[in-house]
């Protein structure tokens, strides 16, 4: 529905489209568009990774036997860009890399973002954004920072975090310490692909975000 | 057998003569020699497959001699031939020369007690690889003695065999393989009886020998006249876990790893090994390389560099030996291993002594870590049959010898082996150079050399997890590693 909707605004001109869009909420009374969070809201959701959680630099992989994460869910306003939910805390368990086992740390301080973006089909597509958390293996230790792109399915209450060279939304390389010359650089974007499970927590239901321009 | 090595045969006799002369009251050379002359035929394991192999034998031994008397073989030497084509490889890779060391296992009886003691011999210059025909290599080396603790007949019995052949191209460099190991058994229906000696009482002037059991309190009574070889380090008292040495790493050093190291090694020569107890060992971290492979793999290579640290100087804690000089005597040392540190390049940073190579693909990765250290080993606190033996303090191999150890490790398997962040077992070999220095006064390096150089030596140690001062990864409050292996074999 956004879709055909932003089809008709770049077809009639921005401009044009604020108007049109700003007298139709005027004058017929329809709702604000909405990222609505069912089956109730605000709701806590629990995450839990199913199969391997990959994390890759340079061709080096990390690999973590399992990720869990709870999420705050709430239904908001917006078309896009638009932020449904926060994750904190977010840990990862069972990691080892080529060098031997490694222990990411997520740093939820500021708990990290659910953005939607988009939606069809009952799958919503947006990224996890500020996302930060420190890694170590031997005397290297680097933070990454930045987003990652996502989809949430409603049918599965499946989050996909999968992010590739050409994403748009990317994680950095903030900081490395001198002993991962060769193994981490700043400004350098590692690749994270992680699938998690998710239900409302101490239930087995999965949660739904529904769009509705 | 040649001049040069009959020379170093009779050197060795000379200095028995020494050391007995000072540990042996009574001891008078025996009368009568006989000479020993024996034809053999063994099978050998060569990597073609099995095959016949001619083994003469020659030596000369005293025919009579009396109980706690020294018995020396003498001008100990071993032909071993082998057939046409035993050595034959790849063309471009061929062998041109050939050098080789025997081990002769000599079964040692009397009244129904037996011991073994080992015969080792080397060529004194590599011999050519004939294009057809079979291949003789004459070696010989010092041996040790045999003293019979009571009277009545003796005999010597050969047994097993072990040739390793180090193999040459023309132009010097190793061939392929550069060295091939034969473990030789001797064929049924045939004498093996090397020699038989008399052996009478010990006579009025004689001193009776200490036994094993005498000069090592809690050893076993029947130790070595049951011939039950005592082994290496087997009085060393050790635990890991309250041996440990100071091992504080520098939480100001980016690239400083501290890691506790035990092992055991083997000395072939004494079918023992000895333990070498937890040591500390620091390690600067290098940086990685990233190269991609034809395949689509890719290999993180990584150099880094070890030294070993013991109450400031860099070496393994010293370590307590019980081997056998001469196949009988019960000869115990302090061991002193000292590392020569890795070199300085030109551009002022270290060679490394430990290369990694992290080789990825489809998803997992094997991974290899070579570790190359050179030291020197220093004898000291010597007692021979619970004597003590001055040495000196510069009793030591005359150069430096090379430990090198291979982990490997698996990313992606149950079972990961050895990576450097969890360490793990590191297998190698090393081989003991000639002693020298040995001796106040009388020269004593052909003893110690006869026991201990000259054979490759399986060595295994187990690395513990690093600690890393900069993140506090497994340190301790005073940073120093928390995991201390323990030796296993």
């Amino acid at each position: 529905m956004r879709n055909s909707f932003k089809k008709i605004a770049v077809a009639a001109g921005a401009a044009a489209a604020a108007v049109t869009l700003g007298a139709t909420t005027a004058t017929a009374g329809v709702a604000a568009p909405t990222w609505t969070v069912g089956p109730s809201s605000p709701l806590t959701a629990s995450a839990a990774s199913t199969g391997t959680v990959t994390l890759s630099l340079n061709g080096i992989p990390l690999t973590c036997t399992t990720s869990a994460a709870t999420a705050a869910l709430k239904t908001a306003s917006g078309t896009t860009g638009v932020t449904v939910g926060t994750i904190a805390p977010l840990t990862w368990s069972g990691c080892t890399s080529p060098f031997g086992p490694v222990t990411p740390t997520a740093n939820t301080t500021t708990p990290w973002g659910i953005v939607a973006n988009t939606y069809a089909s009952g799958v919503t597509t947006g990224y996890i954004s500020g996302v930060k958390a420190t890694l170590s293996v031997l005397t290297c230790t680097f933070t990454v920072t930045g987003n990652v792109p996502a989809t949430y399915n409603n049918t599965t209450g499946q989050l996909k975090a999968a992010s590739t060279a050409a994403s748009t939304y990317k994680l950095t390389v903030a900081t490395a310490s001198a002993g991962c010359a060769g193994i981490a650089a700043v400004g350098q974007n590692p690749l994270y692909t992680a699938t998690y499970n998710v239900v409302k927590s101490g239930t087995t239901t999965k949660p739904t975000i529904v769009y509705t321009p | 057998m040649t001049g040069t090595r009959r020379r170093t045969a009779r050197g060795a006799a000379v200095a028995t003569a020494v050391l007995l002369g000072g540990m042996i009251p009574g001891a008078q050379a025996a009368s009568g020699v006989q000479e020993i002359d024996a034809e053999l035929v063994y099978t050998c394991e060569f990597p073609t497959g099995r095959q016949s192999v001619k083994v003469g034998v020659s030596a000369k031994i005293p025919e009579s001699a009396r109980a706690g008397q020294a018995i020396q073989p003498e001008d100990v030497a071993l032909d071993v031939t082998l057939p046409e084509g035993a050595l034959a490889g790849p063309a471009d890779s061929a062998a041109a020369t050939v050098s080789a060391e025997t081990r002769l296992s000599v079964d040692v009886s009397q009244g129904g007690q037996q011991a073994r003691a080992e015969w080792l011999g080397t060529t004194a210059v590599p011999s050519p690889v004939p294009g057809t025909g079979e291949l003789t290599l004459s070696t010989s080396g010092n041996v040790p003695y045999v003293k019979p603790g009571t009277s009545g007949g003796l005999t010597l019995d050969a047994a097993a065999l072990d040739v390793v052949l180090d193999l040459k191209k023309a132009d010097g460099t190793p061939a392929e393989p550069p060295s091939v190991s034969l473990n030789c058994a001797l064929d049924g229906d045939q004498k093996t009886v090397l020699a038989a000696v008399d052996v009478g009482d010990e006579g009025e002037e004689g001193t009776p020998e200490p036994t094993p059991s005498d000069a090592l309190p809690g050893e076993e009574e029947d130790t070595a006249g049951a011939g039950d070889i005592p082994e290496i380090g087997a009085e060393t008292k050790e635990s890991a876990a309250t041996d440990a040495p100071p091992c504080a790493g520098d939480p100001s050093d980016d690239f400083a790893l501290v890691a506790y190291v035990t092992g055991y090694a083997n000395v072939e020569k004494l079918n023992g090994a000895t333990k070498f107890p937890a040591a500390c060992t620091k390690i600067k971290q290098g940086p990685s390389r990233l190269v991609p492979g034809e395949d689509g793999s890719l290999h993180v290579y990584q150099d880094s560099t070890a030294d070993l640290e013991y109450k400031g100087k860099p070496q393994l804690p010293p370590t307590s030996g019980t081997f056998l000089t001469f196949g009988f005597m019960p000869t115990t040392a302090k061991l002193e291993m000292t590392q020569i540190p890795s070199g300085t390049a030109a551009d002022g940073t270290r060679i490394p002594n430990i290369h990694s190579d992290l080789h990825i693909f489809n998803g997992i990765s094997e991974n290899r870590t070579d570790i190359n250290l050179e030291f020197m080993l220093r004898l000291y606190d010597v007692e021979v049959n619970g004597v003590p033996l001055d040495v000196g303090d510069a009793c030591r191999t005359s150069r430096p010898f090379t430990l090198r150890l291979l982990g490997l490790g698996w990313y992606g398997r149950e079972d990961p082996g050895y990576m450097l962040v969890t360490g793990g077992p590191l297998t190698g070999s090393v081989t003991i150079p000639p002693f020298s220095g040995c001796g106040v006064g009388e020269d004593l390096d052909d003893i110690f050399t006869a026991s201990l150089s000259g054979v490759t030596n399986y060595v295994k140690q187990i690395q513990g997890a690093p600690c890393i001062p900069v993140n506090g990864s497994n340190c301790t409050a005073e940073n120093e590693p928390t995991d201390i292996p323990k030796a296993t074999r």
